[in-house]
Parts: C-alpha cells; sequence; structure tokens
C-alpha cells in the first residue's frame, strides 16, 4: 500500500516534466531511425530501401509516444478532462437545446431546493435544545378535538418515564419605568420549564420552586432581546426590579440570544419574558380549568411508548375518579418535534410532493430533448464508433454531457433558489415554523447536488443507452429504425398530454386568483384608511375600574390632542375597523315585517364623535352623534343603510327604536351613515351600529382603540400619541401600532401567498409544456422528413408544410386540453375559499387560460414547422 | 495497460531483460534492443512500441535515470543507467525467474 502511495506521488511529482520527456523521445526515436538505417544499409541496402525498412520496422511513432505518454497520466482523469469539454463544445454548439434544458433544469432544481429550504427548516430540522428526540408535549383531547391541559392534573402527570414535567402559557405584560412604556409578549412557566428544556438563562439562575406559587415573590426572567433593546446590555440588570404591569418585579435571570421556548418557535411575536406560572389555589383545585400547556422530558431508556401507556393509565384514572371534570377525556403525548410543527406539516409535505413532480416532468423534458438531439447526432456517433470508440466510451461521453448539463441547470438553479427563497420567506403564512432558519446551508446545497446528479443521470441514461446500442454500420447507412422511433413518439406523446392539463389546471388557477386579487383590491371599503394611524391603549382594570373612568381618559386625550400639528382627527372606539370589533343583537320595536321580540344581528361599535370624521364615513340623513350624547341624555344611535334594509326594510328607519335585549333601554335612531365593510375588502356590507362611547358603559365593551388621520409622517404623530399618552400615565403603553393601509394589506395577506405560489407553478408548468412541445413537434418533424420531402417536390406550399405541422402538435395538445379543462373543474373547487368576486368555474377565466396555453404551444411549434419548410426536397427523398 | 506481447516475453518479463541489459552499463534505446536481439540469437526481438515505455515506465519508477550523451559513433543520444534501487528490483526478479523457470521445468518433467 505504501509503495503504491509512493509510486503516485512520484508520479505526479514527474507529471510537469511530461511534456519535456516527450520531446526526448522524439529525438530518441529519431535517432533510433538513423541507428536502424544504418544497420539496414550496412546490411547491403540503398539509402531509401534502408530508410524504409527501419521506418517499417520502428511502426507508428506517434503511438509510441502516446503509449509513452500514458505511463505518466491519469489516464481516466485526463479522459474525463477530455470529455468535459467535448460536451462544452458540443454544447455551445446547440444553443437553442442548451438554453431550453439549462432553463428547465434551474426552474426544477430551483424550486425545488427553495422548497426543501423551506420544508427542512420546518419539519427535519432538529429543535434548538440539547437532546431534543426525548421532548414531547402533553395535550389532553375530549374526542377528536384537542385542547390545553388543566393544571390541576399536572401533579399526577408526573409519571415515571419524564424525568422532568413543566407547564407554560402566554402571557402579555406591560413594562413601565424604562423609557416608553411598551406590552411585552411572553410565556408564564413552571420552575421546571429549564430543566425540561436543558437551557436556562445564561446569568443569573432559573425560577426557584418557591417562586412558582401564589403570593410568592415577583420575578422575572428576560430575554437577551430584551436586555439589550430596553436595559441597554446592563450588566447589573440581575438582581434589579422592573416595573410590569405597574408592579415591582425582580429581575433573577437572563436567557440566552437566540433561546425561543417551543410554544414560539412559529411565531414572529418574540419572546420577552418569562414569569413563573405561579398557579393560584383555586386554578389547581379546578380539574376543570383547562389553562397551560405540557412538556416533558423523557428518562434516559423510556421511549415515548411507554410514557403513552403510563399517561394513558392515569387518565383512564381520572376519568373516573372525577367523572364531572375528567369524564371522555384522554390525555396522550406527542413528541415536541413533532407536535410543533402539526399545523403546516400536510401543506408543507404537499408542496414537498407537488415540486418533486414538476422536477420529474422537468427530468423527463429535458431527456426528450436530448434525444431529439440525439437522434442528429446519430452519424456523428456512427462515425466515432467505426473510428474505434468503445459503446462504452460513447455512453460515458455522454453521460458526462448530461453531467454538464445538469452542472450548468443546477447552478443556475440554485441562483433561482436563493431568489426563491426570499420571496417564500417574505410572502409565507407566519405559522410556519423556523421560517426565519430557512436558508441555502449545507443541507439544502446537498440536496440541490444530490438533485443535480440525479436529473444528469435520469436524463442522459436514455441517450447513452442508445448509443451504447447503435450499430455504427446502420446509422452510416441506410435510415431510421421506423418501428423504435414511432413508440417513442407515443410514449412522449402520452407524457405531453399529461403536462399539457397540469399545465391548464394550473394556468386556470393562477388566473382565478389574480382576478379575485383584483377585484378585491377594487372593492369599497366604505371607509378612509389613508393617513390613519390605528393604536390600541389596553387601560388595566386595577386602576381603570369603570367605563367612566376610561372614558374620561379618553377624552382628556382627545383634547389634548386637538388642533396639535399634523392631527386632523381623532377618533376612539372599541375597536377600529379591520381590528376586529364588536356584534350584537338587537330587538325592534312594534315591526310590521319582523313580529316583535324577534332579534336582528348587527355589528356595533362604541364611538366617540370624531369617529365618522376620522374614518371618512358620510352621514347620509338625519345627523351625526352629539356632544349632548351622554350619560343621562336619551340612548340614541347612527346606522347605516344595511341595517335599514335589514332591520327595517322599506320603511323610515330615522325615528325608529331598537335593544340590546328585553331589559335593555330603548335606543333611538337619529342618523343614517353609508354601507361600509368594517372587516376587510372580502368582508359583506353588513348592518352597523354607532352608540356614543358616552352612552356604553353599560354594554360589554371597552373602550381601547384609536385612531388618528393626520398629514406627514404616521410616526411622528405616533410619537405624538406616545407622548400625550404618557403625559396622562406614565406607566400605559401604546400597542398595536399601525396605519390602517397597513391593516388592509396584511388582510390580503394569504392570497397574495397562494397567488404567488400559484402563480409560480403556473408559469414553472407553462415553461415545461412549451419545451416539451417544441421536443416532440422538433421530433415528428424529423421522423417525417421523407414525406415532407416529397410534398415539397410534388408542389407543396410551404405555408401549407407549417400547417400540417402545427396541426399535428395541436392535434396531439387536444386530448391533454381536453383533460385539463376537467382537471381545472374538479381543482378549482378547492381554490373556493380564496377566490373573490368569481366563481371557481368561471368561463371567462377558463377561455383565457386556454387561449394562452394554446398560442404558448402554437408559437413553441412554430419553429421546428419553420425548419420543416426549408428541407430541401432533394436531400430528403435520399435520405430513405 | 494490460499485458503485451514481445515476440513472445511478457511486460515484466521486458523490464527485466532491459535492466539485466543495463546491469552491463549504461545503453540507449536501440543499443539495447540491439544486445538483447543479438544474445538471443535473434529468437527475442524487441519491438520499438513496446520497448520505449518500458524505458519511460522503468524511469517514471526510479529503477532506470536517463541522460542525454553521446552514443559510440557521436551521435547525441539519451543514455540509460540503472540505479541503486534498479539494481536490487533486478536482483529479486532474476531470483524469481530462477524459481519460476524451475518450478516450470518440474511440472514438466513429471509426466
Amino acid at each position: 500500500m505504501r509503495s503504491r502511495l509512493l509510486a503516485l506521488l512520484r508520479r505526479l511529482a514527474l507529471l510537469p516534466r511530461r511534456d519535456r520527456l516527450d520531446r526526448d523521445l522524439e529525438e530518441e526515436l529519431r535517432f533510433h531511425l538513423d541507428m536502424s538505417t544504418e544497420a539496414a544499409r550496412a546490411g547491403g541496402a540503398g539509402e531509401e530501401e534502408a530508410r524504409r525498412t527501419a521506418r517499417l520496422r520502428l511502426g507508428s511513432p506517434s503511438l509510441i509516444l502516446e503509449d509513452s505518454r500514458a505511463v505518466l497520466g491519469f489516464p481516466r482523469a485526463e479522459a474525463l478532462l477530455r470529455d468535459l469539454s467535448l460536451a462544452g463544445r458540443r454544447l455551445r454548439r446547440a444553443p437553442g437545446f442548451t438554453a431550453a434544458s439549462v432553463v428547465t433544469l434551474a426552474l426544477g432544481i430551483g424550486a425545488s431546493s427553495a422548497l426543501f429550504a423551506l420544508v427542512d427548516a420546518g419539519l427535519r430540522r432538529p429543535l434548538p435544545y440539547p437532546a431534543p428526540e426525548r421532548l414531547v408535549s402533553l395535550v389532553e383531547t375530549r374526542g377528536a378535538s384537542r385542547g390545553a391541559v388543566a393544571p390541576a392534573n399536572l401533579a399526577d402527570y408526573r409519571v415515571p418515564a419524564f424525568e422532568s414535567l413543566a407547564a407554560w402559557h402566554s402571557v402579555e405584560a406591560d413594562l413601565s419605568g424604562e423609557g416608553a412604556p411598551e406590552t411585552l409578549f411572553g410565556q408564564a412557566v413552571t420552575a421546571e420549564f429549564f430543566a425540561v428544556l436543558g437551557v436556562g438563562p445564561v446569568r443569573g439562575r432559573p425560577f426557584l420552586p418557591a417562586e412558582d406559587r401564589e403570593g410568592a415573590e415577583r420575578v422575572v426572567i428576560v430575554s437577551d432581546g430584551l436586555w439589550r433593546t430596553a436595559f441597554g446590555s446592563d450588566p447589573g440588570l440581575v438582581g434589579r426590579a422592573i416595573r410590569l404591569d405597574r408592579e415591582a418585579h425582580r429581575v433573577v435571570g437572563i436567557l440566552p440570544a437566540g433561546f425561543v421556548p417551543p410554544g414560539a418557535l412559529g411565531s414572529t411575536r418574540p419572546v420577552s419574558i418569562l414569569l413563573p406560572a405561579a398557579f393560584p389555589a383555586a386554578l389547581l383545585a379546578n380539574r376543570g380549568d383547562h389553562e397551560t400547556n405540557v412538556i416533558a422530558r423523557l428518562r434516559a431508556g423510556a421511549g415515548v411508548e411507554a410514557a403513552r401507556a403510563q399517561i394513558r393509565a392515569v387518565s383512564d384514572r381520572l376519568a373516573a375518579d372525577f367523572p364531572d371534570t375528567n369524564g371522555g377525556q384522554s390525555a396522550h403525548v406527542v413528541p415536541l418535534a413533532e407536535d410543533v410543527t402539526r399545523n403546516v406539516r400536510g401543506s408543507l409535505l404537499l408542496l414537498l410532493a407537488a415540486v418533486g413532480a414538476v422536477l420529474a416532468i422537468a427530468c423527463l423534458n429535458v431527456a426528450n430533448l436530448q434525444m431529439v438531439r440525439a437522434l442528429g447526432r446519430r452519424r456523428e456517433l456512427a462515425v466515432s464508433a467505426a473510428l474505434g470508440a468503445s459503446q462504452g466510451r460513447l455512453a460515458t461521453g455522454l453521460l458526462v454531457e448530461s453531467l454538464l448539463l445538469a452542472g450548468l441547470g443546477g447552478v443556475a438553479g440554485l441562483a433561482l433558489a436563493h431568489v426563491l427563497l426570499a420571496g417564500l420567506k417574505a410572502l409565507a403564512p407566519v405559522a410556519t415554523p423556523r421560517l426565519e432558519t430557512a436558508a441555502l446551508d449545507a443541507r439544502v446545497l446537498g440536496f440541490a447536488v444530490l438533485a443535480t446528479v440525479a436529473t444528469g443521470l435520469l436524463f442522459g441514461l436514455l441517450p447513452a443507452r442508445q448509443a451504447a446500442h447503435a450499430r455504427p454500420a446502420e446509422s452510416l447507412g441506410t435510415g431510421e429504425r421506423q418501428h423504435s422511433s414511432r413508440a417513442v413518439l407515443r410514449w412522449r406523446g402520452a407524457l405531453l398530454t399529461v403536462e399539457v392539463a397540469l399545465a391548464l389546471a394550473l394556468m386556470t388557477g393562477a388566473a382565478l386568483m389574480v382576478r379575485s386579487v383584483a377585484r378585491l383590491n377594487a372593492v369599497e371599503l366604505g371607509f378612509e384608511t389613508a393617513r390613519v394611524v390605528a393604536a390600541q391603549v389596553n387601560l388595566p382594570a386595577a386602576h381603570y375600574p369603570d367605563g367612566a373612568r376610561r372614558l374620561a381618559f379618553f377624552e382628556e386625550l382627545e383634547q389634548r390632542l386637538a388642533g396639535r400639528p399634523g392631527v386632523e382627527s381623532f377618533a376612539f372606539s372599541n375597536r377600529m375597523p379591520l381590528r376586529g370589533g364588536w356584534t350584537t343583537g338587537v330587538l325592534t320595536e312594534n315591526d310590521v315585517a319582523r313580529p316583535p321580540g324577534e332579534a336582528g344581528e348587527t355589528d356595533a361599535q362604541a364611538v366617540s364623535l370624531g369617529y365618522f370624521r376620522t374614518l371618512g364615513i358620510p352621514i347620509l340623513r338625519g345627523r351625526s352623534l352629539e356632544p349632548a350624547d351622554r350619560e343621562g341624555a336619551p340612548y340614541v344611535a347612527v346606522v347605516n343603510e344595511d341595517f335599514a334594509r335589514a332591520l327595517f326594510p322599506g320603511q323610515e328607519v330615522l325615528g325608529k327604536r331598537v335593544r340590546r335585549g328585553e331589559k335593555a333601554p330603548w335606543i333611538t335612531v337619529v342618523g343614517i351613515a353609508a354601507s361600509l365593510r368594517r372587516d376587510g375588502r372580502a368582508a359583506d356590507l353588513r348592518p352597523q351600529m354607532y352608540l356614543p362611547a358616552a352612552q356604553t358603559s353599560i354594554y360589554p365593551v371597552r373602550l381601547g382603540d384609536l385612531a388618528i388621520r393626520g398629514t406627514g409622517d404616521p410616526s411622528a404623530l405616533v410619537a405624538l400619541l406616545r407622548r400625550e399618552v404618557a403625559a396622562l400615565d406614565p406607566e400605559q403603553p401604546v400597542s398595536r401600532v399601525m396605519t390602517l393601509d397597513d391593516a388592509l394589506a396584511r388582510d390580503l395577506g394569504p392570497r397574495r401567498f397562494g397567488l404567488a405560489l400559484l402563480a409560480g407553478f403556473a408559469l414553472l408548468a407553462l415553461v415545461l409544456t412549451v419545451v416539451g412541445i417544441y421536443g416532440v413537434a422538433a421530433y415528428s418533424v424529423s421522423q417525417r422528413v421523407p414525406e415532407l420531402g416529397v410534398r415539397l417536390a410534388l408542389g407543396a406550399d410551404r405555408s401549407r408544410i407549417v400547417r400540417l405541422v402545427v396541426g399535428d402538435v395541436l392535434g396531439r395538445l387536444a386530448l391533454g386540453i381536453a383533460l385539463g379543462v376537467v382537471l381545472s373543474l374538479l381543482a378549482t373547487r378547492a381554490l373556493r375559499g380564496m377566490l373573490f368576486g368569481v366563481a371557481p368555474t368561471d368561463p371567462g377565466t377558463f377561455a383565457a387560460a386556454l387561449v394562452v396555453l394554446t398560442l404558448a404551444s402554437l408559437a413553441a411549434a412554430l419553429r421546428p414547422a419553420l425548419r420543416a419548410t426549408r428541407i430541401d426536397p432533394v436531400a430528403a427523398l435520399r435520405w430513405e | 495497460m494490460g499485458n503485451e506481447r514481445t515476440g513472445e516475453l511478457v511486460q515484466g518479463t521486458l523490464d527485466m531483460l532491459i535492466l539485466r541489459t543495463l546491469a552491463r552499463g549504461p545503453n540507449h534505446g536501440w543499443g539495447i534492443a540491439q544486445h538483447i536481439e543479438r544474445v538471443s540469437a535473434e529468437v527475442l526481438r524487441v519491438e520499438e512500441g513496446s520497448l520505449y515505455p518500458a524505458l519511460r515506465r522503468l524511469e517514471v519508477g526510479g529503477l532506470v535515470a536517463a541522460e542525454w550523451g553521446v552514443s559510440e559513433n557521436n551521435r547525441r543520444a539519451r543514455l540509460y543507467r540503472l540505479t541503486p534501487r534498479g539494481r536490487r528490483r533486478l536482483e529479486s526478479e532474476l531470483e524469481r525467474w530462477d524459481v519460476l523457470v524451475a518450478a516450470i521445468a518440474r511440472v514438466l518433467e513429471t509426466a
């Protein structure tokens, strides 16, 4: 072994001298020839004869040189390099085919790599905790529905299979006293939480069991992010107290950078704080109160099955012992990794399957193209074979070409994947877990390389096999093997039919989505979103115990903001449009159309006087709300046209009275506002009732949302708002700040994503189909050269030839199109939830997709058809 | 590269003959071929197509070294000479050859 290694090293060392050795050998051979000539002459021959004898004796100097050169070479590697450069040259000589193949492959490999990155991040990458495979979730289920766990049952769930067990649930808390007050998002966890995860604070310490009790000292652990942004990375933070929800909490620990608890793995809201769960005694006593989520770590040696069985036994026992609360309920153990991805696994895997199919079609398409090319090159291959190239070498050469092509496609595909992934990440629904970690990393690159090599081999094998089996004499001599080419054509025709059907279905779906989004964009909301900023001010009940106090706060805020620079108008309500809202039943009085006592339903809001002006809602008749409409004055409301139509059809609604319930006070309608869609463009026009904020203490609504319409930079308005709120209450944060335009865009988010995906797939399918049609058309023309030649020779019009070829192609497409229409009719039903303003079977859209596909197909078939017209009839006739 | 035959010689045997020839002293390719032919009374004819690749192989393997020098008739010629390594290889090859020949002879003798 060692000697072989040394020998190899010696060869490598001598490599640079190879050219000189060859030159030496040339001279050596000349010397040899001279000596041989002299020897022959010494034997009595003449000069010329001697020389000839010597030369004959020597043989072929170039062969000797080659053999000698090969001693110091790496014949296989050099052959491979030669193959590569030859392949490169061949590809350059057929730019059309090469471009089409590379584009097809790039699309297939790019799309699948991007999606693989997404799926890998979401589904396969291990959770960011030590030994994540030992982590499980525990859920309580009743029948098929899954629910949160009751803290009262926690103690019973500590089974031997678990090393540790903890509970967590989401919380919000207002931070004050560190700059502007803000609302933080976090989790309340039991003391064992860190033991379960195997990750703990990097500064300070985890919670103590003593702190996880009702009434214990209030403590908090903050995230690294919060430590940096709100506390300026203050090293002395641990041990200090901060104000959360207006109470002092002592900071006992700071989490490591990048830590994300399991419940927040799919969310964009960062977890800033962890608080002790400290379940109140009342909660711990009530087994029917499901409030929390449970995670556990399996003991070493214990499996999920054992845990499942033990938990099952416990829940059965609990169901028997406490039939009121636990009857019919069972508990299950699920691996945490599975649980975290449960919402998206199905769709992600489906996506991956779809894109895998696309890749497969891409490969087959390229194989088709390559076969067309191989046909044209049969003579070249036959000549090579006749010159002595072995079948193996020919096949290897073709395979190398395929791999080179695949390599080019793969590189282009990776570039495309980069772009695609960025787009997917920007548009994907928020619920995709670990989305932010999706990247073109080593695993994805590995996948891309694998895909590239596999596709290269896949579509390279067929032509290579054909070449290996080619018999030179046949190819060099007479013409085609008709029967095999007919079989090939049929096979390819079938593939094309599938492609066309798929492409048509996808294009129709995409077209429907485009129309939906366009229609949606055109819908009138009925209120203004431009230049309006909305925000939420959640006044804590402890400091604002009743409606009157809250109203006073907002009215004072209104006064402070009135007339300030940039503020056109200000409004407050329970909820601004596009941010949720209240719906209630109302009873009408003495109504002919509706029997008295039967309730109608209406959207309702408690609004300030500035509401209509801020949101640009016109009052059509009657009056708007006035300052006199306060507690103590008669109860009034402004309603809209839809309210009037629904509850008082055909009547004059002004002056009519309604009330929320049998015992509620009567409300008189004093004004009519225009229709609007409170919940977004996709929502229906619904009845709306506007009650004066000052008269709504008796209703189950809390004032909390406000809106400012202004000029200039929205962030300046927000800053002004924060200042004024702070002036009124320094510890009160302002949250959920966004312009109504943004809220509107978010509303559109899922549809946009769906549209992007569908459009992407449709484009992909269309390109693949067009390439496929081109291939089939080219092949079919090459098959019919003799026939077309005859026609041309007999005087056929060139345009007739074109029509013949194109018609042939279209005829093959007909079946695909028919299938495609059927497929579309079935498939677009799945889109029903996303469509807007257009039916899933809208004939106009179907027709449009069909027309585009047909035109694209015509264009694809045109080039081979035009080439067909240039067939030289004489040559064609000779080509039997 | 496979086995090439020189007359009836196998590749390894040709190497051995070349080394043995050079053991007598440095020589060029033509000289080596001539020597083998002459000494074997024309039984063994070395094809140039095998000789020079063999010489290259021996040179690359470090068993012979080559230099440009002058031939016996004052021509510029590339002279090969045996290296110590080559000498050692020759010895071991000769030993093996003896063993091989004896074994074949024994087989041929026993009826």
